[in-house]
């Protein structure tokens, strides 16, 4: 290239130039510095054109240096931290070992969270539990009785599963999400409301204090038509089938709200029935209280059986003869 | 000075020292180089976080490289794009686009400048360079601040290597064909010069 007719202009703009006045470029240099020697008229020249371009600058952005060390802190101890895991992300052998193995453990561990590992409330006898659902759902669970539901999947689906008694306060949701009870072969769909479900052996008995519910069977085939309860309404399921229906005084049915066991009109069977299931002794009486019918209430506790017992003693006149850890037998 | 090559190798063998060393190196150059895209300087720092912390994550399967210069810049620069472009999405982000992006000013070492002749001349370069289509500025600020090969700058800036060839051409041609009215007064200034 023949630079002897450049001006500093062209010098200034050529690219060869340019670079090397930028970045002092070791052969751009031996060139350049070269080359002045043969041609030492140039001098002006191309000092003015080294001038224009070392005037040009692009503009810095200030970065204060406490900022940049700062982010350097930063990224040491990130880097730090991962140190260890050094050795184990050597081998890509190793490392899809790895992706394998928790690919294994995770759907191992979803499997079972699916599967096995709902979250479970138990309670024995004569002790009752309230629980308070994610959704500030409050359920008091009676004595001897389960209820489970998936943690996992709450957020997308309020269901829980039952088995025995529990008294329910569901709170509507904003989004008017149903709220499930699965229990003794029936499905309690709910919005927002209080009732009572008590499901023992092949019966399910569902008391709405409030509010409305829907129920429907669980059937393998086509289901039936939901039926939807009324306030105040008690529905009573034997083996999936509808067998009672009818106006209650809830109040009756609702004790559980506050951990009580009520009964009014009881039949002395029907008492023996429900002590047997929440405190798990079996009660004997005298043949000729067979019809007689109770009127009490006492907490679901040890101590609550304790008072029934002695109110039952009093009211039928009878006096405990033999007591047993699962059986009580009063007599004349 | 250590060879560029051997602080890549020794950091890519786990050497915490050498990491440090390209920091220092290199952070300040791609703040200054990310702060032509985008004024949040707050995602600038999360960008440069993000690099450093992902190739010190990756330093074993990062491959050798001849420029550790080149290797940041584009990283960087993907890594803000995206970033940028996300926010954009996401959240309406009012970058401030306004911004002279890759403005070429008048350097602040003063000693070049002797007279007002100079000072003229220089505002008259400053006016060429930075009427330049801010593509083409970015082009001319990697060939000749960061002395990237064509090959990089197109791997860069996502254009062919003829094509990154042709905007430094078109560049310079623009420069020239600008500066061209001002010959006479350099001629002139040279006598002066002379004379003195």
């Amino acid at each position: 290239m023949d630079y002897t007719p450049y001006t500093a202009t062209d010098f200034a703009t050529e690219d060869s130039f340019i670079r090397w006045v930028k970045t002092g470029n070791k052969e751009l240099d031996l060139f350049w510095t070269q080359w002045l020697k043969d041609h030492p008229e140039k001098t002006k020249e191309i000092e003015a054109a080294k001038k224009l371009i070392k005037s040009i600058h692009i503009k810095d952005q200030d970065w204060s240096a406490e900022r940049q060390a700062d982010l350097k802190n930063r990224i040491l101890a990130a880097a730090q931290s991962k140190m260890g895991l050094r050795r184990q992300r050597r081998l890509w052998l190793q490392r899809i070992a790895a992706v394998v193995t928790g690919a294994l453990v995770l759907s191992a561990t979803a499997w079972f969270l699916l599967k096995n590992d709902p979250l479970i409330y138990e309670t024995g006898y004569g002790i009752t539990q309230e629980i308070v659902l994610p959704d500030d759902s409050r359920v008091v669970l009676n004595a001897n009785s389960r209820l489970h539901y998936q943690e996992l999947w709450w957020s997308n689906k309020r269901q829980i599963n039952l088995d025995g008694e529990a008294f329910f306060q569901v709170v509507k949701q904003a989004d008017s999400s149903v709220f499930t009870i699965k229990s003794g072969g029936i499905v309690t769909e709910v919005l927002g409301t209080e009732f009572s479900i008590r499901s023992r052996r092949d019966t399910i008995q569902i008391v709405l204090t409030s509010g409305r519910v829907q129920l429907s069977p669980q059937t393998g085939d086509a289901p039936a038509a939901p039926l939807v309860m009324q306030p105040g309404e008690l529905v009573e399921y034997a083996d999936k089938k509808m067998v009672r229906k009818e106006e209650v005084d809830t109040a009756l049915y609702a004790g559980l709200r506050q951990h009580m066991l009520i009964f009014k009109q009881t039949s002395l069977t029907d008492v023996a029935q429900q002590v047997k299931d929440l405190y798990g002794y079996s009660l004997h009486f005298p043949q000729v209280l067979k019809d007689q019918s109770f009127t009490a209430k006492v907490p679901v506790t040890m101590g609550g059986l304790a008072v029934l017992k002695s109110i039952i003693a009093e009211s039928f006149n009878v006096k405990i003869t033999r007591e047993t850890n699962a059986a009580i037998y009063f007599e004349r | 000075m250590v060879s560029e090559e051997q602080i890549w190798n020794s950091f890519r063998q786990g050497d915490v020292r050498s990491f440090e060393c390209i920091y220092d190196r290199y952070a300040n150059e791609l703040y200054r180089y990310a702060r032509n895209f985008s004024s949040d300087t707050y995602l600038i720092e999360e960008c440069i976080q993000e690099l450093f912390t992902r190739i010190w994550e990756k330093r074993t399967s990062i491959g050798a490289t001849t420029s550790i210069r080149f290797y940041l810049l584009r990283s960087i620069r993907r890594l803000l794009f995206r970033r940028m472009e996300q926010n954009r999405k996401h959240m309406h982000y009012q970058t401030d686009e306004s911004g002279f992006i890759f403005e070429h000013i008048a350097s602040p070492e003063a000693n070049y400048i002797i007279t007002e002749a100079d000072t003229r001349l220089q505002r008259i370069l400053l006016e060429a360079v930075n009427s330049l289509p801010v593509n083409q500025r970015e082009v001319m600020y990697l060939r000749y601040y960061q002395e990237l090969s064509f090959d990089e700058i197109a791997t860069i800036t996502s254009i062919s290597k003829k094509t990154a060839y042709n905007v430094v051409f078109i560049a310079l041609n623009t420069l020239r064909k600008k500066l061209g009215n001002i010959v006479w007064l350099l001629c002139y200034f040279s006598k002066l010069l002379i004379n003195i």
